[in-house]
């Protein structure tokens, strides 16, 4: 006879349950801990690699070299926006529309469920502004989003300007298959979500918004750039969006791929990449990357603009450029030529992403530990809730164990015990009903 | 007298010259044989690429590699079916619009001028595939979409694509495996649709797709064994893709060197891109094959070879006018050279049992036997019984 189905050993395997069930719970709290803390010991971990073959290797020649221009047409932005104290809006239709591009904007409002502590304000008033380049030859089926916010003060300024240097970069190029929009959005995530949900014709949060007149096709991927100064260290990639959605990992191999290829150095959860994974040190990095990055998860706010792409099924992450003031700077043409090649690489795309995984963990940007090697460790933590679920109603499994010992304890004298008793068969029974 | 020795000289001069003749007509004749031994009178060729998407550009610049060799070598558009399952050269994607490069830093623009796409794009399925091989086209298709070849016909016929073991993969959606390929090479034995074939074939595992043939006059090539890939040659940064598998490649530059009047045979074929350039190892087989692949020219499969070949001396080919006692006369050896209408029936081609059909006997022969049968039984029995049959 089965395991189950043999009341002996039932009434062993019960016996069992209810003897040793503290120092069951906290051996599998124990190993679901030590489990999730190997993840990020290197030899337990995957090296990353790409999985979607249209994209292939970064065998693509980057001949972007207008980098200082686009500092130039940055610093041109942060002059009319001081002047302007917000979006300069008219300099930037016209500025994109010198470069080719189909201007369009969109303006939208929304009322705010709390003041504002430095104005009282409760309406949020913004405009966004974008333009489509179209593909010289192809269908305006599909297309892909590079996107720069709009921040108040002295941030991103060189990101809108090098938006707009690849905006005139790309318009000369002929190998485009698909519609390319690059975005200004105001108020980060607010505008965002105003130009998401008028392109996708959703209205999910009540703001109010101008329709969209100008549109490109369905959004294949999108990257978000921000940029705050002329020369650059490090770029940081950020992943994590709205509910700690996650983008496709090929997106992140996309990156890695060309920051190797380009010699840029690259970092994810504002660290870098250690190579000495046996040591201490490089340990505690790879721990701490990893626990950061389920810390942004957990909190489920979007940590970059890209975070709202997630939602409509795009592929989206945020670029960020850090100036920490190493030795080896990059400079805004090198940054220029990773944004090329990565579009290049996204234009051979025929499908969405969806090849590689979408559940994941990167304690490095070369190394992950998907969805398969981590949930055991949440599955061993689970299992402490049935078994002192199990624990509490004295074991489904020893029903009829059960009603022996209540029969037995019924011929007691023992009133108390045997109501007692009475209460658990029930309970028991409710709970072998209800097939636990 | 000098009348008598005039005719003396004479006598002997034609003597001489008799004796001189067979020797010369010899020479002839062994030229005249070797004019008609390779049987064949016209070149076809079906090259085809399999696969779509803009990753694999490699497939279609091998086709047309193969096809810019074969037009050079002389084979006309007219006698090519040339199916492309995808568009590069149009592709929104190629930064150089109208062309297809083999060798990177676009040195070689295999797509040219005046390509010939029979079938394109979705066309190019197995069924068509199959179709074109058989000959069992609708009464519509084209003449530019058939492969109207005959019993005298060398045909090439070169497949290129993602394959595994025992199949090709069209279009990512269909399979060709090795089984239907070879029942389609037998009806075309059947059909009398060819007189030599080879099939060469660039993918993963090609090997397995010519295991199963059983069709003579069959020579294959593979460009990677069971279990091994074929790898792919070189990238283009400009054009960001690789351009050309390695075993095409090496082929392309082989058939290079080849002109219409070059003598190079199969043996160097064969020898073409060894395990330290291809990285796999390719194969060939040649068992079917009736003549030894040493005397079989690459000419004869992929170039169409006008043979013309001016002599001086008059040739006496076998001719049914000629009665026996000029045979003789002549005294010369004749070749056993056949004329073009006097077809050979296959069981002279290869050694083979003719096919039995069913045996019917003769007509009428039924009916004399019930007949008589009819009549014994009246005989017997008497002619009373008559009405019960009537």
């Amino acid at each position: 006879m089965g395991l189950l189905s043999d009341p002996n050993r039932r009434r062993a395997l019960t016996n069992l349950l209810t003897r040793l069930n503290t120092p069951l719970c906290v051996v599998c709290y124990l190993a679901g801990v030590a489990w999730f803390m190997g993840l990020a010991f290197e030899p337990f971990t995957l090296r990353t690699y790409m999985s979607e073959n249209a994209m292939g290797s970064t065998m693509v020649e980057e001949k972007f070299g207008s980098g200082e221009r686009a500092l130039a047409t940055g610093r041109e932005f942060a002059a009319h926006k001081k002047k302007a104290d917000g979006m300069p809006v008219e300099w930037l239709v016209k500025a994109m529309q010198s470069k080719g591009l189909e201007v369009f904007t969109q303006s939208f409002s929304r009322t705010l469920p709390f003041p504002d502590e430095n104005k009282e304000r409760y309406m949020v008033r913004g405009t966004n502004v974008y333009g489509i380049l179209r593909a010289p030859r192809g269908p305006r089926t599909e297309a892909l989003v590079l996107s720069a916010p709009c921040s108040p003060g002295n941030s991103n300024n060189q990101a809108v300007g090098l938006l707009l240097g690849l905006a005139q970069y790309f318009r000369g190029q002929i190998y485009w298959a698909k519609d390319i929009i690059f975005l200004v959005n105001e108020h980060d995530l607010i505008g965002m979500q105003a130009w998401l949900e008028g392109y996708h014709h959703t209205n999910t949060t009540g703001m109010s918004w101008t329709p969209l007149h100008g549109r490109a096709g369905s959004i294949q991927s999108a990257l978000s750039l921000e940029l705050s100064s002329d020369v650059i260290t490090s770029l940081d990639l950020v992943l994590e969006g709205l509910n700690g959605q996650l983008p496709n990992l090929d997106l992140a191999n996309l990156f890695y791929a060309f920051c190797q290829k380009i010699g840029v150095l690259c970092t994810i959860q504002g660290k870098l990449q250690r190579n000495d994974w046996d040591s201490t040190s490089g340990y505690n990095n790879a721990v701490q990357t990893m626990l950061l990055m389920v810390l942004k998860q957990a909190s489920g706010r979007s940590w970059g603009d890209h975070g709202l792409f997630l939602r409509y099924h795009i592929e989206a992450a945020t670029i960020r450029g850090v100036n920490s003031f190493r030795q080896y700077k990059t400079d805004a043409t090198t940054v220029g030529k990773l944004l090329e090649g990565m579009y290049r690489k996204l234009n051979n795309l025929l499908e969405r992403l969806h090849q590689s995984y979408f559940f994941y963990l990167l304690p490095s940007l070369s190394r992950f530990v998907s969805i398969g090697y981590y949930m055991p460790a949440f599955g061993l933590l689970a299992l402490i809730l049935l078994l002192r679920v199990s624990a509490n109603t004295g074991g489904s499994l020893g029903l009829v164990g059960r009603w022996r010992l209540s029969a037995d304890l019924h011929k007691s004298k023992c009133k108390a015990a045997d109501f007692l008793n009475a209460q658990r068969i029930q309970l028991t029974q409710a709970f072998w009903a209800n097939g636990i | 007298m000098a009348a008598c020795r005039c005719f003396l000289y004479l006598k002997i001069f034609t003597l001489v010259l008799l004796h001189l003749l067979p020797a010369a007509s010899n020479h002839v004749e062994a030229k005249a044989s070797q004019f008609f031994s390779s049987g064949h009178t016209n070149n076809w060729a079906v090259l085809v690429c399999t696969s779509r998407f803009w990753f694999n550009y490699r497939h279609v610049a091998n086709t047309l590699s193969v096809y810019r060799s074969v037009k050079r070598l002389g084979i006309p558009d007219s006698h090519i079916v040339l199916m492309l399952a995808d568009d590069m050269a149009c592709n929104h994607r190629n930064p150089k619009p109208a062309t297809v490069f083999s060798h990177k830093n676009m040195e070689l623009n295999v797509y040219g001028d005046d390509v010939e796409v029979d079938y394109r794009g979705y066309e190019v399925t197995v069924e068509n595939f199959l179709r074109v091989l058989t000959g069992r086209l609708p009464p519509s298709t084209p003449r530019s979409k058939r492969l109207l070849s005959d019993d005298r016909s060398n045909i090439l016929i070169y497949l290129t694509g993602h394959g595994g073991n025992g199949f090709l993969k069209f279009q990512d959606s269909e399979e060709i495996s090795n089984v239907e390929l070879a029942d389609a090479f037998e009806q075309m034995w059947q059909k009398r649709r060819y007189n030599e074939l080879l099939f060469i074939i660039d993918t993963c595992q090609g090997a397995s797709m010519y295991e199963r043939f059983y069709s003579p006059n069959l020579m294959a090539l593979a460009s990677s064994q069971v279990g091994e890939d074929s790898l792919s040659h070189q990238p283009d940064l400009a054009i960001g893709v690789h351009l050309m598998d390695r075993y095409t490649f090496y082929l392309l530059e082989f058939l290079e060197d080849i002109h219409p009047a070059s003598q190079a045979n199969m043996n160097d074929l064969f020898k073409v891109c060894p395990k330290s350039q291809c990285v796999s190892t390719p194969g060939h087989r040649t068992d079917l094959f009736q003549r030894d692949p040493g005397s079989v020219l690459i000419t004869d499969f992929f170039g169409s070879v006008r043979k013309v070949e001016i002599t001086m001396e008059t040739i006496n080919l076998t001719s049914p006018i000629i009665p026996e006692e000029d045979k003789h006369v002549t005294g010369g050896q004749m070749s056993e050279a056949q004329s073009y209408v006097d077809q050979l029936s296959v069981t002279e081609i290869i050694h083979q049992k003719p096919k039995l059909r069913d045996w019917h006997p003769p007509d009428g022969f039924i009916l004399g036997l019930w007949t008589l049968i009819l009549l014994v039984f009246f005989k017997t029995y008497g002619i009373k019984h008559l009405k019960h049959i009537f």
